[in-house]
């Protein structure tokens, strides 16, 4: 029975992680309809932020930042590399007419190139962001259940934040003007640009938003189990998948895609061994996509939008 | 109009195709030097001669970090010049980026043997050794690992040498240590392991703890996890349930804090946490497991830091290329396996020749390394001895200093 | 002049890839990144066939094949395994590409994991090189006048193929699939004639491939290495079967030129050559999609 709860734990923590990089890569894919596999580079931007501001050097000289602050530093970081890829790179590409391929493969050229640079820079060396040593745990034990549970704090705080950052992205998006006007943008472009809104800022808000979320995703991960350079494609494409998965078009959606992956990726561990949970990630994608395309919560217009594609 | 442009493209591309070929197939044959003319080991040429050791080894990727390698091998250089050991041969190191790919371990082969005239080349990983051992017996130089731990590597080959511990004595290392040092009864006891996928010489440790495990009636529940990994916490649910005894990682790098940790999250505290092979001098270990890493026992080549002056000099040399981080077990190797190279020299190879570098090293009896004293086989094989450590205090110790394979 | 005989053979295995990957890709407008899997497939197709190890996989053990036949079964079992998976065709944009990634992977993981057949990580060696006459092909400059030939011959098939009425069916299905839809073509058929034909080229190149290093290893067919393919091809220019050989000469010069520019310290040149293809992709889909002499300001 523990057993039971041990992996649900296991596969909510996982599933959290992923539904926030989900969360932001729909955000983004939402509105300006790219593939967005930089969305990696955001998350590896925060992460090597906050290793260096805490116990990394730049240039030399050892910050030694508090973990909060490296966060905080390493989050912004993440939400400017937004603003830089929008600017720089699809603006660039939207002036110039650019096919979905185009800009796929330009954004994937950054992405390596990312990495590339992290790489020489950085080396692949394991990067953690903090001390050496387990994460404090919480040991739940009753006899007459029969359970021995343990979790780290660290998997609570995972969980109950990224509950928090879904429900505040949602009341952004019902409640706030920005919120609205994202989802004009979103929904036509060209009537919401008739009516006055400023596309231009909605992009940059968009991407800015979503970078941070995969900012957040990125401090977390390196906090608990660290990071390399190579990682970007790999998150890039499982948050790529969990949209796909909960249905494009969808933010809960992404969400439940998000969750969903880790529970297949965690389900394959346990019954088949380790090296069996990436692949399954990559299965459910694939009988996802092919026998339910519009995924789990699609909405209606984007399943028509996906039969033209 | 489409059409013509696309002849000329055509005849243009087949053109420079055609010519690099000829270029190519028309070129020097013979890719090795002309071996020295059949007289005793020569006195020492008045001008300093120069003995290229290539090094074929993972530069980028995912197994980057093997490339520090080479400055173990280097600083093995270092102390061979400036000890005049070699007289005025000078040895110089041509690192090749094989990016852990056999095609471009190959490639880097050739570049190293034809184009760079190196009649000794070093390498790592069992895959790429294999895939190389035919080409440098084409192209008749001189192939050394100091890490490949599949003992059928220099088999059936005059110009292959190995002089890496036998990826199966781990196996046996720790089992005895458990057996016979701890006085453990295992029957009927449950030893775990999380091994790393697609790595072959781990597989062939596990088949022989396998054997092991069958004749003394204890079981092996084997848990895989992906290279890069870092969450574990599902295959330690497993294995938790089985209530180990022992639970061992074949891992090296990251995965191995990253295991042990998960494992103290979880509650898994067996009675012995075992590494084979890949713990000593792993940094990551204690930056990332920190104290929890107290107490881990493993087996490695009887290696110790510190025992003699020498063995220090090894040290700070790496330590200082390497940004500060301590020598382990694979770069004390390859600092052996140079020297094991330079006794070619010592006993008066020429060393433009590969083919006379490979008689003189088939006649190496044995070396006295930093990893201990390595004895060769003759038909290119090496032994060292095996001990046991312990992490105490963030710090590699020994605690059984030799300890022999069944 | 070995290394540069090597660097030719591996251009002359390139180009069947880069090749067949653009008359998926530029003439037919199926963007697939799971080239490299096919590759795999005919690869350990062909050690399987061949092998003369002295402890293969157990389930190699039974075949024995020559040579050539062997080369063709490859090139079959990879069209099969295209057929297999060509469910995926139905996909459009986003979708087919993210699907062939995860073909890709599914791929490379059964050979890695169906050890009885593929000996897993232990890969397959001692895979032989081709004979003629008696004599066995050994140094890569004999290799060569062997794999450019073959190479050259698929090619031209290709050329056959794309240039013919055939070839604009293909560009018409890229362009406007309802076009050819309203002329009578079956199109989601001919997807999947190119996509197992273009396979099946790769299935042979990968047997090439395995009999030039004379090992087969799951190593060697992964996803970076369809995401380089694609590179090659998009860089020479898609939806012209020239531009993919410009293309793979493009990649070797590069990939090993970067060896010999001095001030880098050994270390540095994997990072520095990810760095240089990545920023030319970059620039290349920014101001030239199409390539050196593509067809198509890939949309």
């Amino acid at each position: 029975m523990d057993t039971f709860i041990q992996i649900a734990i296991n596969a909510l923590a996982l599933g959290s992680l992923y539904a926030l990089l989900s969360l932001g890569f729909a955000v983004i894919y939402n509105t300006v309809r790219i593939f967005h596999v930089l969305h990696g580079a955001a998350f590896l931007v925060a992460g090597y932020s906050t290793y260096w501001f805490t116990k990394g050097e730049i240039f030399g000289y050892s910050p030694g930042f508090n973990i909060w602050v490296s966060a905080a530093i390493g989050i912004v970081l993440a939400g400017v590399s937004g603003i830089v890829m929008e600017l720089f790179i699809y603006r660039q590409f939207r002036k110039k007419g650019a096919g979905f391929l185009v800009s796929f493969l330009g954004s994937l050229a950054a992405l390596f190139f990312v990495e590339g640079m992290l790489i020489t820079v950085a080396k692949t060396t394991h990067r953690m962001a903090r001390p050496g040593g387990p994460l404090p745990t919480v040991n739940i034990q009753n006899e007459a259940l029969g359970l021995d549970l343990y979790f780290t704090w660290h998997t609570i705080n995972t969980i109950w934040l990224v509950a928090l950052l879904v429900v505040a992205v949602t009341l952004f998006f019902k409640y706030t003007q920005w919120g609205r006007m994202i989802r004009a943008v979103a929904s036509n472009p060209d009537l919401a640009v008739a009516v006055g809104i400023n596309a231009s800022h909605v992009y940059l808000l968009v991407f800015i938003l979503g970078s941070t979320l995969a900012g957040i995703g990125g401090v977390v991960q390196t906090y608990e189990t660290g990071i390399t350079p190579i990682v970007g494609i790999h998150l890039a494409i499982t948050a790529a998948g969990g949209v796909i998965i909960g249905g494009i078009g969808s933010l809960p959606g992404a969400v439940v895609g998000g969750l969903a992956l880790g529970l297949a990726q965690t389900l394959a561990a346990y019954f088949f061994g380790g090296n069996w949970a990436e692949p399954a990630g990559f299965v459910l994608l694939l009988l996802v996509v092919l026998f339910r395309p519009y995924g789990l919560h699609g909405t209606r217009e984007h399943r028509e939008l996906r039969r033209l594609l | 109009m489409q059409g013509i442009k696309s002849i000329r493209y055509g005849l243009l591309a087949f053109a420079a195709v055609a010519a690099l070929m000829t270029v190519v197939a028309c070129g020097g044959d013979d890719p090795t030097p002309t071996p020295a003319p059949a007289a005793p080991a020569a006195a020492p040429a008045p001008e300093p001669q120069v003995l290229k050791v290539g090094f074929t080894v993972p530069m980028s990727g995912t197994y980057a970090q093997w490339g520090r390698l080479a400055s173990g091998m280097q600083c093995a250089i270092d102390e061979l010049h400036d000890s005049g050991e070699l007289g005025n041969v000078t040895m110089e190191l041509l690192p090749e980026d094989s990016k852990a790919d056999q095609a471009e371990g190959v490639t880097g082969l050739r570049k190293l043997a034809s184009l760079d005239g190196a009649p000794v080349i070093m390498t790592i990983f069992t895959g790429i050794g294999l895939a190389q051992k035919p080409v440098a017996d084409e192209l008749e130089v001189v192939l050394v690992s100091s890490g490949i731990q599949n003992p059928k590597f220099a088999k059936g080959s005059d110009w292959v040498f190995r002089n890496a511990l036998n990826t199966t004595w781990n196996a046996d290392a720790l089992v005895r240590y458990i057996t016979e040092e701890a006085k453990e009864d295992l029957k009927g006891e449950t030893w775990a392991v999380f091994k790393e996928e697609g790595n072959d010489s781990l597989d062939l440790q596990i088949d022989r703890l396998k054997e092991l495990a069958a004749e003394m009636g204890f079981t092996v529940a084997v848990e895989n996890y992906q290279k890069g990994d870092t969450k574990f916490d599902t295959p330690i649910t497993k294995i938790k349930k089985l209530e180990p005894k022992i639970v061992q990682t074949m891992a090296l790098g990251q995965e191995l804090g990253l295991i042990f940790n998960a494992m103290a999250q979880q509650g898994v505290k067996p009675d012995y946490r075992l590494s084979g092979g890949g713990a000593e001098g792993n940094v990551d270990l204690i930056r990332i497991a920190g104290d929890n890493a107290n107490g881990i026992i493993y087996s490695a080549p009887a290696y110790e830091a510190g025992a003699d002056p020498r063995t220090q000099r090894f040290v700070d040399c790496y330590s200082k290329a390497q940004g500060g981080d301590t020598p382990d077990t694979y770069a004390a190797s390859f600092y052996d396996g140079t020297l094991f190279i330079a006794e070619a020299v010592k006993s008066g190879a020429d060393v433009s020749s590969a083919a006379d570098i490979r008689d003189h090293l088939a006649k190496v009896k044995s070396v006295h390394g930093v990893s201990g004293r390595w004895d060769y086989t003759s038909d290119g094989d090496a032994w060292a001895p095996v001990s046991i450590g312990q992490v105490q205090d963030g710090k590699f110790v020994k605690i059984v200093s030799q300890i022999e394979p069944y | 002049m070995d290394y540069f005989a090597d660097l030719a053979v591996k251009l002359s295995i390139f180009a069947i890839l880069a090749t067949s990957l653009n008359m998926s890709v530029g003439y037919t407008g199926l963007m697939s990144l799971s080239h490299a899997g096919f590759m795999g497939v005919g690869a350990y197709t062909f050690a399987i066939l061949t092998t003369q190890s002295t402890n293969p996989p157990p389930g190699a053990e039974m075949f024995n094949l020559p040579y050539w036949p062997a080369l063709l079964v490859a090139g079959i079992i990879a069209a099969v395994a295209a057929i297999i998976v060509s469910p995926i065709l139905r996909l459009r944009g986003h979708f087919f590409v993210l699907a062939t990634v995860t073909v890709q992977l599914t791929m490379v993981q059964v050979l890695l994991s169906w050890k009885w057949m593929t000996n897993g990580s232990l890969a397959i060696r001692d895979v032989p090189r081709p004979s003629f006459l008696g004599h066995v092909v050994g140094s890569p400059q004999e290799f060569l006048l062997f794999s450019v030939p073959v190479a050259i011959f698929l090619i031209l098939v290709i050329r056959q193929l794309v240039q013919s009425p055939y070839g604009r069916v293909l560009t018409t299905i890229r362009a406007n699939p309802s076009v050819a839809e309203s002329i009578g073509k079956n199109v989601g058929f001919v997807r999947l004639r190119v996509f197992a034909t273009t396979a099946f080229m790769a299935g042979i190149a990968g047997g090439l491939f395995c009999s030039y290093v004379t090992v087969a290893a799951h190593t060697q067919f992964l996803v970076e290495f369809s995401t380089f393919i694609l590179v090659m091809v998009v860089l020479g220019g898609s939806g012209r079967w020239m531009g993919s050989i410009l293309g793979v000469l493009g990649y070797i010069l590069i990939s090993e030129g970067v060896r010999f520019i001095p001030g880098i310290p050994p270390t540095m040149v994997g990072g520095v050559r990810t760095m240089l293809f990545a920023g030319l992709l970059f620039l290349a889909m920014m101001y030239r999609p199409q390539g050196l002499i593509g067809r198509y300001k890939l949309e």
